[in-house]
């Protein structure tokens, strides 16, 4: 069996700020195999977009990964020098994110810099050879009318059309995998659903490893085959899709799920989770939900609880839903 | 239009849209020469009744934001007739103009660009009162914050600190006392969720519909976000490049939706439900929004509907009452 495209072993990041260390994430580990898209979702503050940053070796010059390790097709990037990252970066991993407008230079067209990277990551010397890809690459995003964007600057297009753009872009080298952080959340609805549909569509076609990062339920309900909830930096609960949403184990995924109104049904009155996130300088014994867990036992405050596989591919770390279980 | 019913109850409305319409100059060169208009509010009418949560949706730039603006007064339109409990907002006596900014405030999206970071909380809250009741006492002003912070769910101890040290959804709160200290009719609320975590959010809305009941307050909304509407309204208008293409009750309107338009946006909107995800039909728009300076000739969707016939092209079709209360802009519906 081939390995998967992206591993990600026991991930611990810690940024050093003016106040203290901040410890983001704590311990996380997941895969994504081909053609798969896993969703890591959770609220402000849980360390997702850190994930996302360190799985590209781009994270910020005050952070530091303090244990674990990240395998890009079977190479931990921990290990790597600035120069071998490059390499790896754009070729074998790409990331778009939540702003179009600011994942572009606004001095340049798109042509310009969709020509740059296929110079540049795939060698090809030949301008006409280059800008044949790169109308290839704005097509395949459907973007109509791919010359006119070519010539276009980041400012001509709307953010729909720009975002597809920022897609072509991280897929113009056919890397293997690709990291989306909130692509769609400065999206209106319509749009919203039209680039789901869009990176659906491609990560089928391609046999992309999609990691998908998003607060939304929904988005992660339209557009993924498993789920990896985080609260605080650590992994709480992890899934099939409807396993994890529709039949949630841990009572933060449970309450999570409650809090968001819908417009299918009416709703009475919206459920919330009481308390706020805890102070993540500190470290804590027990399970980090603990304070704030309705269902908490007496030991959820003293030991941690493991992770482990409550039903078949449904993994929990929660000491109640493990008992009941 | 506002809502009579049959029985003995008719509702008086607080504030009544009259045909409103926003152009903005486009201008160009060194003479700033006039070259275009951008049509923003293209002829909008509706009103909100007391004690009632009307809400405009639609996406960017369907005009929604600017609207709320004509209503705080911020903006001044370029036609049409806002008035406030019989009164026209634009023809306001100078004493008025107080009593109508006593009246009608507003909440916005995101907290930390409303609030003064110099300011402490219970300054920032204290401040309306100050302003409109001058010779209120110290001790009273005090013992209205300190009740009001407790009812927004803020405790004591974060009244004398900035909203910078505040998390996003406590300072909403903050925002929201000061919108309501001065016990206003009608509250202004600019996506009032939009930059708040899910488990906030449900905080933040159930904090709005208390008040409401307690207060008697009404709200206008301004929202993209579907599920908050439904969760909060009583009324939905929803807009498209500057105009209303369907107005109903909330439960009508989420339940029964006519236009094509309104269809679109709630197949699109996702849930957290994956198997009634792929269960859903979606009805899919075709492109994106055209710009608002050149709006489309006939009704304004048909580029992108997918029912859009040679009338759709030619005609506008007029907002009428469909059903009892269920207004809608669209030819399917002209010819019943």
């Amino acid at each position: 069996m081939q390995a998967k495209p992206l591993v990600v072993r026991d991930l611990t990041i810690h940024y050093y700020t003016l106040h203290g260390v901040v410890k983001a994430v704590r311990g996380v580990s997941f895969a994504v195999g081909r053609g798969e898209s896993l969703c890591l979702v959770g609220e402000s503050g849980s360390g997702k977009s850190t994930i996302g940053l360190a799985v590209l070796g781009a994270l910020p010059s005050n952070a530091r990964v303090v244990s674990g390790k990240i395998l890009i097709n079977g190479v931990n990037i921990l290990e790597l020098s600035e120069k071998e990252l490059e390499e790896i970066r754009g070729k074998e991993i790409s990331m778009i994110f939540q702003d179009p407008v600011a994942s572009f230079n606004p001095l340049f067209t798109i042509g310009q810099v969709l020509s740059d990277i296929i110079k540049y990551k795939l060698g090809v010397r030949d301008k006409n050879e280059a800008k044949k890809l790169a109308l290839k690459a704005l097509s395949e995003v459907g973007l109509p009318d791919p010359e006119r964007i070519y010539n276009s600057y980041p400012h001509e297009l709307s953010g729909g059309m720009l975002q597809r753009a920022a897609i072509a872009v991280a897929l113009a080298t056919r890397p293997s995998i690709l990291v989306a952080d909130e692509p769609t959340t400065m999206l209106d609805v319509t749009l919203q659903a039209q680039i789901l549909d869009l990176l659906q569509g491609l990560r089928r076609k391609l046999g992309l490893a999609l990691l998908f990062i998003t607060h939304n339920l929904g988005v992660v309900a339209a557009i993924c085959d498993k789920v990896l909830v985080i609260y605080a930096g650590s992994v709480v609960e992890y899934g099939p899709v409807d396993e994890v949403l529709l039949s949630p184990l841990h009572p933060y995924t449970k309450r999570l799920i409650e809090c968001v109104p819908r417009s299918s049904v009416k709703t009475s009155r919206l459920k919330y989770i009481p308390g706020s996130l805890p102070d993540l300088r500190k470290d804590y014994p027990g399970c980090i939900f603990a304070p704030r867990c309705s269902e908490a036992l007496e030991k959820c405050s003293r030991i941690a609880p493991k992770f482990v596989e409550a039903k078949p591919g449904h993994f929990v770390a929660c000491h109640k839903a493990v008992k009941a279980g | 239009m506002s809502q009579s019913r049959e029985g003995w109850v008719i509702k008086v409305p607080l504030l009544e849209v009259h045909n409103l319409v926003k152009y903005f100059p486009l201008r160009k060169g060194l003479l700033g020469r006039i070259v275009g208009y951008v049509k923003a509010v293209d002829g909008v009418s509706f009103s909100i009744s007391e004690n009632e949560t009307f809400s405009l949706v639609g996406e960017s730039g369907s005009g929604k934001t600017t609207i709320a603006r004509c209503v705080l007064g911020l903006l001044k339109p370029t036609s049409g007739r806002i008035v406030f409990m019989g009164k026209d907002i634009f023809k306001l006596s100078k004493e008025e103009i107080r009593w109508y900014r006593r009246n009608v405030q507003a909440v916005f999206q995101n907290p930390f660009l409303s609030l003064n970071p110099r300011m402490k909380v219970e300054d920032i809250v204290a401040e309306p009162l100050k302003v409109h009741y001058k010779d209120m006492s110290k001790e009273e002003i005090r013992r209205r914050v300190y009740d009001l912070l407790e009812k927004v769910g803020l405790t004591a101890d974060l009244a004398k600190r900035s909203p910078y040290d505040l998390s996003g959804g406590q300072a909403q709160r903050v925002a929201i006392a000061r919108a309501v200290i001065l016990k206003p009719k009608l509250i202004v609320l600019d996506e009032p969720t939009s930059a708040l975590d899910v488990s906030v959010q449900a905080q933040i809305l159930n904090l709005l519909v208390d008040l409401k009941n307690e207060l008697k307050l009404s709200y206008l909304m301004i929202s993209h976000d579907l599920s908050v509407v439904r969760y909060i309204s009583d009324w939905v208008a929803v807009m498209y490049l500057g105009k209303i293409v369907e107005l109903a009750p909330a439960e009508e309107l989420f339940e029964k939706p006519l236009h094509p338009y309104t269809q679109a946006l709630l197949s699109s909107v996702p849930e957290p439900d994956p198997r009634a995800m792929r269960a859903k039909k979606r009805i899919v728009l075709r492109g994106e929004p055209p710009s608002a300076v050149n709006p489309p000739a006939g009704c304004r969707l048909h580029p992108r509907c997918p029912y859009a016939s040679e009338e759709c092209k030619k005609e506008e079709p007029k907002l009428v009452e469909y059903e009892r209360g269920h207004w809608v802009a669209c030819h399917l519906y002209t010819h019943k």
